[in-house]
């Protein structure tokens, strides 16, 4: 399975891309196993990921053990900053 | 009033918001406007660059909306509408309104705080400040779905 990962913001210039692609040999892929590959195949991503929120569908996973579908729409999410103070 | 999105690069205008909340119910009207400041953390700003994830955004925008009108629902609120501008805003733009409309002034407040409060928890925005010294991204909060 091969998962497009939007990114935004500060991530975004840290990768110098607003999309990276994550291979995975498994067909049924949890939230958990995405954040291993991502940082095994991206390691630059490693020392933000546990301040980033992964998105699917426009929707927070609050679960790791949630389950990716082929076709979902996937986002890090860094700490986020709307509004003003 | 579908037709206002809720993220946007134009102006935000007041009136337009104001007006979509309007019933002849309300006694009390809240416009809350978040506003682009000089300063932060003691250092100068001299614009703000925002930067949204547009979809999502306007998807949990509509969420704040709903879980608000839900949670003062039988406290006689009316109305909510919400929209956030992004791109790039000066000292004294409009970046977020919130307007709310309720039968009664305290539970309008109340209603109108907790609204701004849940979109900087939840939407996904981000902003570039602009200083003298060069840009950097403001420190945000993890999500809070």
């Amino acid at each position: 399975m091969e998962i497009s990962v939007q990114l935004f913001a500060g991530l975004r210039e840290v990768m110098e891309s607003d999309l990276l692609t994550v291979e995975l040999d498994q067909d049924l892929v949890s939230v958990a196993s995405l954040r291993e590959a991502l940082e095994t195949q991206y390691p630059k991503l490693k020392p933000y990921l546990s301040g980033v929120a992964i998105a699917v569908n426009e929707e927070y996973i609050l679960s790791d053990e949630s389950e990716l579908s082929d076709g979902d729409s996937v986002a890090l999410v860094p700490p986020i900053a709307g509004g003003s103070q | 009033m579908s037709e206002i999105p809720l993220v946007t690069e134009n102006v935000l205008d007041t009136g337009v918001i104001r007006s979509s909340i309007q019933t002849d119910e309300s006694g009390a009207v809240i416009v809350f406007e978040g506003v682009v400041r000089n300063h932060h953390e003691g250092h100068s700003v001299v614009r703000l660059e925002y930067e949204a994830y547009v979809e999502m955004a306007a998807t949990q925008i509509s969420h704040v909306r709903d879980e608000i009108l839900s949670f003062f629902g039988e406290r006689e609120v009316y109305e909510v509408m919400i929209q956030h501008r992004v791109g790039t805003l000066d000292i004294g733009d409009t970046s977020l309104i919130v307007a709310v409309s309720a039968a009664h002034r305290a539970d309008a407040f109340e209603a109108a705080l907790r609204a701004v409060d849940r979109v900087k928890e939840t939407v996904p925005v981000w902003k570039k400040e602009w200083s003298l010294d060069g840009a950097e991204w403001q420190e945000g909060i993890k999500p809070k779905p």
